[in-house]
């Protein structure tokens, strides 16, 4: 029984939700082990590493109150915005500050994860310069391997005689030199990419699916996510917050349609907010031409649903990534009504001891949900062992709450770019109350 | 109504934090490196009292710890000592102060102990409410209802200072709210070259009784024999309801780091219970 209780739990992914993981399950008592199949902290921060989805000109999208952990703040020289490498420089810091970094083990891999008799996980690791594998077991697991780094690529029909690539492979804007590159998607990254294109490239095409609004990243001076806080905080009705915001993005950066983009088909917040100014700007100086959603692939066109088409030399799917946990059978983390089968995208209703970190689309920055995240995860796995009775009542509210989304009242837009959609205050006030039921000291 | 409850929990939301995030200004900090540092003991970080500013630990007790193997570094608020923000210093709330001593935890190595004098404490108490140091130090905090008591104290040793403080006027640094009345006059003196005015709305900060969340970390609560402003019987059960008992400093006053006669017993009984209390840490 002590060995049990004793044992580590084992952390899959050292990215900023990995981290965050160790150092609350740390902080509640637990022996740990963290496995990271790079020889190196960071993910998707980590610009030029395999699975790193960061390109050279990338600043975050969400400014920095939001974005650091609430207990570890970005330095006052970081600007609002800050760019890629600052973020890994932070990751680094928070890493040594805290101690992570001996119970990272470098180049390993998790390639199965499956449940043992009488509790605990085992897990079967690959190491990644012997290239043996083993199998140990462990107290709990979580799981934090991102969910932004396996492509999805929409299928096309035809074939295009140019160049087809995803987002996940582009790293600086040399690539569009020369050539007519048309962007597909509307994302964060597809917009950065357009706004390239639109310096870099001979001619820049965005093609979206459907119209979307643009928001712009400073608002009266402070950055607009800020200005987004402080209607929220107002616990004002969603339509009132939703209005609010696009009269300030008229105000801004103008409607899209004024700069030749097609009209929003749904309200701000139902889509996955977009933040950028560029876009907007060079659309109205025509640098950027929008297009409808691709038919097909004709030799060296690219042809529209409304029958138009494009010579076309390069084409980058900023398509978004899939959830990808290939080493965890997939019903412990299952998508059923485009939503997770989880409550609150961490707890699995299938398991004690398993957790997710990581797996939320906010509107707002990653870092500091994910800190509470795994507050609330070391909190419950702590309860099972120091006060069973209050883990029972929170075993019932996993059963009860599973499937129930934090959107703050908003319905967002059915596509699997949604599935992990949360608004990031509803979101945080439901972690609260799930980490007050589990008081444990 | 108890100020105090074990119910405070950490704050997840904490809005104004996100909508208003403290200005940045720069900062002073001083480090007092060990010569032979005592391994696995973390950094001391010292956060000075109003209108104090860093210089108030390096005068005395920053040398000594670092002579006994301490790695230590002290911070000056902003609008205080050399940092930055003097010229809006009347505009800067405690919540400003925590931004300060919290970014410069960050730029430490590994969480340090906090050591937070007077006005120092009532923000090093915010500060271990969201981070978790090994431990802290509060001497002579003003939290809780002690802001009531020592408005009292004014009221009764120099009337004038309690209602100039009531319009927004700086209470000075007088000797006796300084040091215990028998230490030279001189230390005053020279207290009182560097020292700011202090401003009005910290001292209505200091005056409101607060809402402190329960600290992440334990608690070593500092009183001392002479101290006027904060007199040890208001300190005894502020410590109580923090579930500790505080330690006493005999014969020092208010400040006693500056106190020539008693910086070394206060610095000595301090760093012993600091070292108790890390042994005590699992
Ligand atoms: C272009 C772009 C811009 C973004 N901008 C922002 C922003 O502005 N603000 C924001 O908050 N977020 C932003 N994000 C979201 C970003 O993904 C998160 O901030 C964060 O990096 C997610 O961290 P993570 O730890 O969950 O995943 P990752 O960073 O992907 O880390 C996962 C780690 O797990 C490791 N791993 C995976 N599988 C295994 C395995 N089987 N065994 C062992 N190790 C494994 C990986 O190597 C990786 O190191 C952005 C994302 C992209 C792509």
């Amino acid at each position: 029984m002590t060995s049990h209780l004793t044992r580590p739990v084992a952390i899959i992914g050292a990215g900023s939700s990995g981290l965050a993981a160790a150092r609350a399950f740390l902080r509640y008592g637990f022996s740990l082990r963290v496995f990271e199949r790079e020889d190196d902290i960071g993910g998707n921060w980590n610009f030029g590493k395999p699975h790193a989805r960061v390109y050279d000109t990338t600043h975050t999208i969400s400014s920095k109150p939001f974005t650091q952990y609430p207990d570890f703040p970005m330095p006052d020289d970081f600007p609002p915005y800050p760019h890629h490498t600052q973020i890994l420089a932070y990751l680094r810091r928070y890493c040594e500050h805290f101690g992570l970094s001996e119970y990272i083990r470098f180049r390993t891999e998790v390639v199965a994860c499956e449940p043992a008799d009488g509790g605990g996980w085992h897990l079967t690791i690959r190491d990644r310069d012997e290239d043996t594998t083993r199998t140990e077991l462990f107290r709990a697991v979580i799981v934090a391997n991102g969910h932004n780094w396996s492509p999805k690529i929409p299928d096309v029909p035809g074939s295009l005689d140019g160049e087809v690539i995803h987002s996940a492979d582009y790293r600086d804007a040399s690539i569009f030199e020369g050539k007519r590159v048309l962007i597909v998607g509307a994302g964060n990254t597809g917009c950065d990419l357009v706004v390239e294109a639109a310096r870099h490239a001979d001619a820049a095409f965005h093609s979206t699916r459907r119209g979307y609004w643009y928001a712009p990243k400073f608002v009266l001076g402070k950055p607009g996510d800020q200005i987004y806080d402080l209607l929220l905080s107002l616990r004002l009705p969603a339509p009132i917050v939703q209005t609010c915001l696009e009269t300030a993005v008229r105000l801004t950066v103008g409607h899209p349609t004024k700069a030749g983009l097609p009209e929003p088909d749904h309200r701000f917040l139902e889509t996955h907010p977009v933040t950028n100014d560029l876009l907007i700007y060079y659309a109205s100086h025509g640098r950027i031409q929008p297009c409808c959603n691709i038919a097909r692939f004709d030799g060296d066109r690219v042809v529209f649903d409304d029958g138009s088409s494009q010579e076309v030399d390069l084409v980058v799917f900023c398509t978004g990534y899939l959830i990808d946990i290939p080493f965890l059978d997939e019903r412990y983390f299952r998508i059923r009504q485009a939503r997770p089968e989880t409550y609150l995208n961490v707890f699995s209703p299938h398991s004690d001891d398993l957790f997710f970190i990581g797996f939320i689309q906010p509107d707002s920055g990653q870092f500091k949900l994910v800190h509470w995240q795994s507050v609330a995860a070391a909190r419950y796995l702590r309860a099972q062992l120091t006060a069973p009775a209050r883990a029972d009542t929170f075993r019932r509210r996993i059963q009860d709450e599973v499937g129930r989304r934090a959107d703050g009242g908003i319905e967002y837009a059915r596509s699997s770019r949604h599935f992990l959609e949360v608004q990031h205050m509803d979101y945080l006030r439901k972690l609260d109350e799930a980490i007050a039921d589990l008081k444990v000291y | 109504m108890p100020l105090f409850s074990d119910d405070r929990d950490e704050a997840v939301m904490r809005p104004l934090d996100w909508i208003f995030p403290s200005e940045a200004v720069d900062r002073e900090v001083l480090h007092v490196a060990p010569e032979e540092p005592a391994a696995d003991r973390p950094p001391l970080l010292f956060v000075h009292g109003a209108s104090m500013g860093a210089w108030c630990w390096k005068t005395h007790w920053m040398p000594a710890a670092a002579d006994l193997g301490w790695n230590c570094y002290a911070l000056s608020l902003r609008g205080h000592g050399n940092s930055g923000g003097q010229k809006r210093r009347h505009r800067w709330l405690f919540r400003d102060y925590v931004h300060d001593v919290l970014q410069t935890i960050a730029e430490l190595p590994s969480p340090p102990i906090l050591v937070g004098h007077s006005m120092g404490a009532a923000v090093v108490e915010r500060v271990v409410e969201r981070y978790h140091a090994p431990c802290a130090v509060l001497m002579a905090p003003p939290g809780d209802r002690i802001g009531l008591v020592t408005a009292g104290q004014l009221l009764r040793h120099h009337p004038t200072d309690f209602f100039g403080g009531l319009i927004g006027r700086s209470v000075p640094p007088r000797h006796k709210y300084l040091f215990a009345p028998h230490v030279d006059r001189r230390a005053t003196r020279s207290a009182r070259t560097r020292t700011r005015p202090l401003s009005a709305l910290n001292q209505y900060e200091l005056l409101l009784p607060d809402r402190t969340r329960n600290a992440l970390c334990p608690l070593i609560v500092v009183g001392m024999e002479h101290d006027t402003l904060i007199p040890f019987s208001a300190l005894d059960r502020y410590a109580r309801r923090r579930g500790t008992r505080p330690i006493f400093i005999p014969r020092a006053g208010h400040t006693p780091h500056l106190e020539p006669d008693h910086w070394k017993d206060a610095l000595q009984i301090t760093l012993s219970a600091v070292e108790a209390t890390l042994q005590k840490l699992p």
